[in-house]
C-alpha cells in the first residue's frame, strides 16, 4: 500500500512541479498589471515545440534549451509590447479577454509553424527508472524537481535583492506610490511577461520529455496552472509554488485511490472550491475595496 | 472499443479483474498502473485506444516495471507510435493489418501481392512509410470504384447494390465480403499478431 503511495507522491510532484513554474508566470503578471495572462499556457508550448525543432536540426541540448527559452521570452514581450500595451487605459476584463485572443492566435500560429502531430523530447539525462521506496521515478522527474526548485531560490533572490526585482515587487504593493518613487512601471510591465514567458517555456522544456508536447498542449497546462495560481493565491510567489505541488498531488492521489475518470476534473472543482470557501487562496491577501 | 472488449472477453472466458480508464488529453497514466500492478492474478494487459495515450501508457508502464504481457489495439499500428513510445515500445504486441509486414508475410500468403504492391507504391510516391490508416482509405476508395463498375455508372442505387454484393476482395487490410448487413466486410483474417521488435513490426509466429 505504501509503495503505492510513494509512487502517487513521486508522480504528483513531478507534475506539480510544473503547475507551479506556470503558477508562478500567471502570479508575477498579476502582481505587475492585475492582469490574468491566459496565453500563459502558450508558452509552455512555445518553449517545448520550439526545442522539439531546434534539437530536430542537430542543436545539442544545451544551445537548444536557451535558444528555445529565448523564443518564448520574445513572444511574450511582443505580446505585451503590440497588444497589452496599446489597450493600457483599458479595464482588467478587456485586457484579459486580449490575452484569450492572443492564446487563441498563438495556437493557431503554432498549427502553421509546427504541425499538430505531438513530439517527443529524449530526456535530458536517459530512460531508466529509478527505484525509490518500492517505487520508480524516472531520471527526468528529478531535473524537473531540482530545476524548479533552483529556479524558486532564483527567483526569491531576484525579488528580494536585486534592484530590479525589488522595484518589480514594489509595483505589485502599490503601482501608484512606486510610479511615485520613480519606478518605470510599464518597462516593470513589460519585463514581467518576459520572465513569466522564459518561466513558462522552461516548464514546458523540462516536461515534454514525459509527456510529450504539441500545439495544443498549452491549453489543459495552462488552465491547470491557473487552478493552481488561485489555490495558492494570486499573486504570491509562495502561494504559486505550494499551490502547484498541492495540485499535482491531489491529482494523482484522487487518480489513484478514487476514479481515474475524473482526473481533469479535479482542478476545476479546486477553482470552484477555493472561489466559494476561501477566494483569496492559501496565501493570498485578504482584502477589500474601499469604495 | 473498451465496451466491445468487455463483451468479448466474456464469451471467451477471459475474466477482466482490473479496469482503468485515462481521458484522451492526459499525459500521465502512472496512477492507474500502480493500480493495475497492485491487483493479483493479473495476466496480461490490454490498452484499447489510439493516439497519444498508449504512447503515454506504453512508456509508464515500463517506468512502473509491470512484466506482464503487454497488448494493445490497432490503434497505434503505425511508426508514429514507436517513435513517441521510443524504447518502451519494445515487445509490446498488437493485431494489425499485414501491411506493416507486408515485405515478411510468405509467398503462399493470399495478401502478400496487393499489401506489397501498395506499400512499394506508396513509399516511392511519398517517401515515407505505410500506416494501416492509409491502407483503409485506399481500400475504401478502390471498393467505391469497383462497384460502380459493377454497376456500369454512378446509379446511387445500384452502386449500393453493387457495393453490397462485393465478395471475396483483397484489399490491404484484409479480405472484404460486403453484405446487406455488414458493411465492414473485414473478419478476423484481417488481423495478424505483429510485435514490436528492434524498433519495428515483426509478425508473431
Amino acid at each position: 500500500m505504501s509503495a503505492q503511495f510513494t509512487q502517487y507522491l513521486l508522480t504528483g510532484l513531478t507534475v506539480g512541479a510544473i503547475y507551479a513554474l506556470v503558477a508562478l508566470g500567471f502570479s508575477i503578471i498579476y502582481n505587475a498589471s492585475h492582469v490574468i495572462n491566459f496565453a500563459q499556457g502558450e508558452f509552455v508550448m512555445i518553449g517545448g515545440m520550439a526545442t522539439v525543432s531546434l534539437t530536430g536540426t542537430g542543436l545539442p541540448y544545451l544551445l537548444a534549451i536557451p535558444l528555445a527559452v529565448a523564443a518564448a521570452a520574445l513572444v511574450g514581450l511582443a505580446l505585451e509590447k503590440f497588444a497589452v500595451e496599446p489597450a493600457h487605459g483599458a479595464s482588467v476584463v478587456t485586457l484579459i479577454i486580449i490575452t484569450i485572443g492572443a492564446s487563441i492566435f498563438l495556437r493557431g500560429l503554432a498549427m502553421l509553424v509546427w504541425d499538430k502531430n505531438l513530439h517527443a523530447l529524449k530526456p535530458f539525462t536517459g530512460d531508466t527508472p529509478i527505484a525509490v521506496a518500492g517505487a520508480t521515478i524516472l531520471p527526468q522527474s528529478l531535473w524537473v524537481l531540482g530545476v524548479t526548485l533552483a529556479i524558486v531560490l532564483a527567483l526569491s533572490w531576484f525579488f528580494g535583492r536585486t534592484l530590479l526585482g525589488k522595484a518589480m515587487l514594489a509595483t505589485s504593493h502599490n503601482r501608484l506610490a512606486a510610479q511615485l518613487v520613480g519606478i518605470n512601471v510599464r518597462m516593470v510591465l513589460f519585463l514581467s511577461f518576459g520572465l513569466s514567458a522564459a518561466l513558462g517555456a522552461i516548464a514546458g522544456i523540462l516536461i515534454a520529455p514525459i509527456t510529450l508536447t504539441s500545439y495544443d498542449v498549452g491549453v489543459m497546462l495552462g488552465l491547470k496552472g491557473f487552478a493552481a495560481a488561485i489555490l495558492g493565491g494570486l499573486g504570491s510567489g509562495i502561494g504559486a509554488v505550494i499551490g502547484g505541488l498541492a495540485l499535482g498531488i491531489a491529482e494523482t492521489m484522487s487518480a489513484g485511490y478514487l476514479s481515474s475518470a475524473y482526473k481533469d476534473a479535479i482542478a476545476f472543482v479546486i477553482i470552484l472550491a477555493v472561489l466559494f470557501f476561501m477566494p483569496s487562496g492559501l496565501f493570498g491577501k485578504r482584502g477589500g475595496e474601499r469604495v | 472499443m473498451r465496451a466491445e472488449c468487455l463483451k468479448v472477453a466474456a464469451k471467451h472466458r477471459i475474466e477482466v479483474v482490473a479496469d482503468e480508464t485515462y481521458g484522451a488529453g492526459d499525459t500521465d497514466m502512472t496512477a492507474q498502473l500502480t493500480k493495475i500492478k497492485n491487483t493479483p492474478g493479473v495476466q496480461a494487459v490490454l490498452n484499447p485506444g489510439f493516439g497519444q495515450g498508449p504512447a503515454i501508457v506504453t512508456k509508464n508502464y515500463r517506468q512502473i516495471g509491470i512484466t506482464v504481457p503487454f497488448y494493445q489495439s490497432h490503434g497505434v499500428a503505425s511508426k508514429e507510435f514507436i517513435k513517441l513510445a521510443g524504447a518502451a515500445a519494445e515487445g509490446v504486441r498488437l493485431p494489425a493489418a499485414a501491411l506493416l509486414v507486408a515485405d515478411d508475410l510468405p509467398a503462399s500468403d493470399p495478401q502478400r501481392s496487393v499489401v506489397v504492391s501498395y506499400k512499394h507504391e506508396y513509399e516511392s510516391r511519398f517517401k515515407s512509410e505505410v500506416s494501416t490508416f492509409g491502407g483503409h482509405a485506399y481500400d475504401g476508395l478502390m471498393l467505391a470504384v469497383e462497384a460502380m463498375k459493377k454497376a456500369g455508372g454512378t446509379d446511387k442505387a445500384k452502386v449500393r447494390d453493387a457495393l453490397e454484393g462485393i465478395r471475396g476482395y483483397m484489399g490491404t487490410a484484409g479480405v472484404v465480403n460486403m453484405s446487406a448487413s455488414d458493411h465492414m466486410g473485414l473478419d478476423l483474417t484481417a488481423f495478424r499478431m505483429l510485435e514490436v521488435k528492434g524498433g519495428n513490426w515483426t509478425l508473431v509466429k
